[in-house]
């Protein structure tokens, strides 16, 4: 392994640590969450429904 | 260890930029309106306007508005939550993520499939309306015929392309410049052409108009086949959001900016397109500008709209050969820039050449595209948030393909090719984009939709019985 490698590689597994490390303390900022999810559902049925009886 | 052979002692975040390594949350700076920005950029394009064109055909404006929301908010939610929600929590490149699902090699075909072919058709579509939008130009001047299928045409759209290449081969410094004016000065000419199609209809009129070319006498079937037409329209941002949503600080932002983005100004350049079309009979927008506001208002759009077709070929043409070294063999990086980008353009260049009817029937071309990406979808969604519980091993996904976890057979899945063949053959069977015949469950249920239903299934059930081993994903049991 050449040294362009090595330094590669410390770099590679250093920044996986960091997502370790949040993995670890389950400190996901920003996740989506059931909220997110719902509310994406509703939203989607809501255009799809009320468009439809608009359109149609 | 590839490129770390690139790398020499350059900087490890632009590298990471360029996907090479997975971008840190602190180095992620787009937020919510950023990225909204830059997605709603990305898709207020010359092609809302083909589109709502082609939308025009099947059926009238009142229709044809539902069809366009309904289409785009289910084609967008659905190429976005595999895509954008893993990017936006790990930073990892999309085609990198994808080894997990389909393997390293099996990652490079479906890139093959699914981001060569969509952009050199693109590009050829494209090429032909920058050469129709100049052929309507100096028709307009010269007060002769417009020749859609002339030879003006096609020299037009073979110096389009070759104008890309150049503006690409230069870098994208270029580009940026091109986005930076043609986004906003699109948003204008929509509104200026909303204003002059209103100043002649009202609203109700508008409403009232009739489709310009209904393939069937039934109403609900070709109500059905607008949807589809914009199912895959929002379907196929798939091969792009994700690797937009990395830059992004954490999932919501890399999620929810593109319903407003991609959703709401690809919503709005169709609508356009649609009333353009209907109120002046002609569903093709190169047309319809030209007869809309006159000799000067049609001169300054056409001439506008020739090269902001070309600020959109430049940027699938640069983000896709970018992909493309990102996730090509030693020997394509070793491909000079410049070579690589022409001999990307080389496909569109021979279309524009032989087969410029393409550019009247793009729609189909963009309807079997969604029999692939509603495919990866129902896959993505199923092994990223059902198999893998929004769980993935970045040491695997970047390390040694050869030895770890996302090896399966030579580098490819063959589950997740085989639910994607499933996929694409429940598409076909349900509607045929080429003859636009349809089985019976495509008046209630789309084709794409099944097509997700049945890829995600057989990715999931052949997965929970077959993927097991080290070397079959690492799937967490139950």
């Amino acid at each position: 392994m050449s040294e362009t490698d090595k330094t590669w590689a410390q770099e590679l597994r250093r920044r996986i640590d960091v997502y370790d490390t949040i993995e670890a303390k389950d400190g996901w900022r920003g996740s989506m969450g059931a909220v997110d999810y719902w509310g994406l559902l509703a939203l989607t049925v809501a255009l799809v429904a009320g468009f439809w009886l608009w359109g149609v | 260890m590839a490129n770390a052979e690139t790398q020499g002692a350059g900087s490890y975040s632009d590298a990471a930029e360029r996907g090479d390594l997975p971008l840190l949350p602190t180095e992620r700076l787009w937020g919510f309106w950023e990225f909204t920005y830059a997605n709603s950029a990305l898709a207020i394009a010359t092609w809302a306007f083909l589109i709502g064109g082609a939308v025009g055909l099947f059926v009238g404006p009142r229709e044809g508005i539902a069809a366009i929301v309904i289409g785009n908010i289910i084609g967008v939610v659905l190429a976005a939550l595999p895509t954008c929600v893993p990017a936006g929590k790990y930073g990892v490149e999309q085609f990198t993520m994808l080894r997990s699902q389909f393997g390293a090699n099996g990652s490079r075909l479906v890139y093959f499939l699914a981001v060569v072919f969509l952009t050199m058709g693109w590009l050829a579509v494209l090429g032909m309306m920058f050469g129709r939008s100049i052929d309507g130009l100096t028709s307009l001047i010269s007060g002769s015929e417009a020749a859609p299928l002339g030879s003006k045409v096609t020299v037009a759209a073979i110096g389009a392309i070759l104008l890309t290449w150049f503006v690409v081969a230069k870098g994208p410094t270029s580009i940026k410049f091109f986005n930076m004016v043609i986004s906003p000065a699109l948003v204008l000419l929509m509104g200026w052409m909303m204003y002059l199609i209103f100043s002649q209809h009202s609203f109700d009129e508008l409403l009232a108009m009739n489709a310009l070319a209904p393939p069937f006498e039934d109403k609900a079937l070709n109500f059905i086949i607008a949807v589809e037409v914009n199912l895959a329209a929002g379907i196929s941002w798939w091969p792009y959001v994700g690797n937009l949503g990395r830059l992004t600080k954490n999932e919501r932002t890399a999620f929810w900016p593109n319903i407003v983005g991609i959703f709401g100004a690809a919503a709005m350049g169709e609508v356009v397109g649609l009333l353009g079309s209907v109120a002046l009979g002609n569903s093709d927008p190169t047309i319809w500008m030209a007869q809309v506001g006159g000799l000067t208002v049609g001169v300054i759009a056409l001439g506008f709209v020739a090269f902001a077709n070309v600020t959109s070929m430049a940027n699938i043409l640069y983000t896709s050969v970018v992909g493309l070294r990102q996730i090509g063999t030693g020997a394509i990086r070793a491909i000079r820039w410049e070579v690589l980008l022409l001999m990307f353009c080389v496909v569109p260049l021979i279309l524009v050449i032989f087969y410029p009817t393409m550019y009247d029937g793009f729609f189909i071309f963009l309807v079997w595209t969604a029999a692939l990406y509603a495919a990866l979808a129902g896959i993505g969604i199923a092994d990223y948030f059902l198999l893998r519980r929004q769980t993935l091993d970045l040491h695997a996904l970047h390390g040694n393909q050869l030895k770890g976890p996302y090896r399966y057979v030579a580098g490819f899945n063959p589950i997740a090719i085989t639910a994607l063949v499933v996929g694409a053959v429940v598409y076909i069977a349900v509607f045929n984009p080429q003859t636009l015949e349809s089985a019976p469950v495509f008046k209630y249920l789309t084709a794409s939709l099944p097509s997700c239903l049945a890829a995600g299934f057989v990715h999931y059930v052949l997965t929970r019985i077959f993927a097991k081993g080290e070397g079959w994903g690492d799937y967490p049991r139950r």
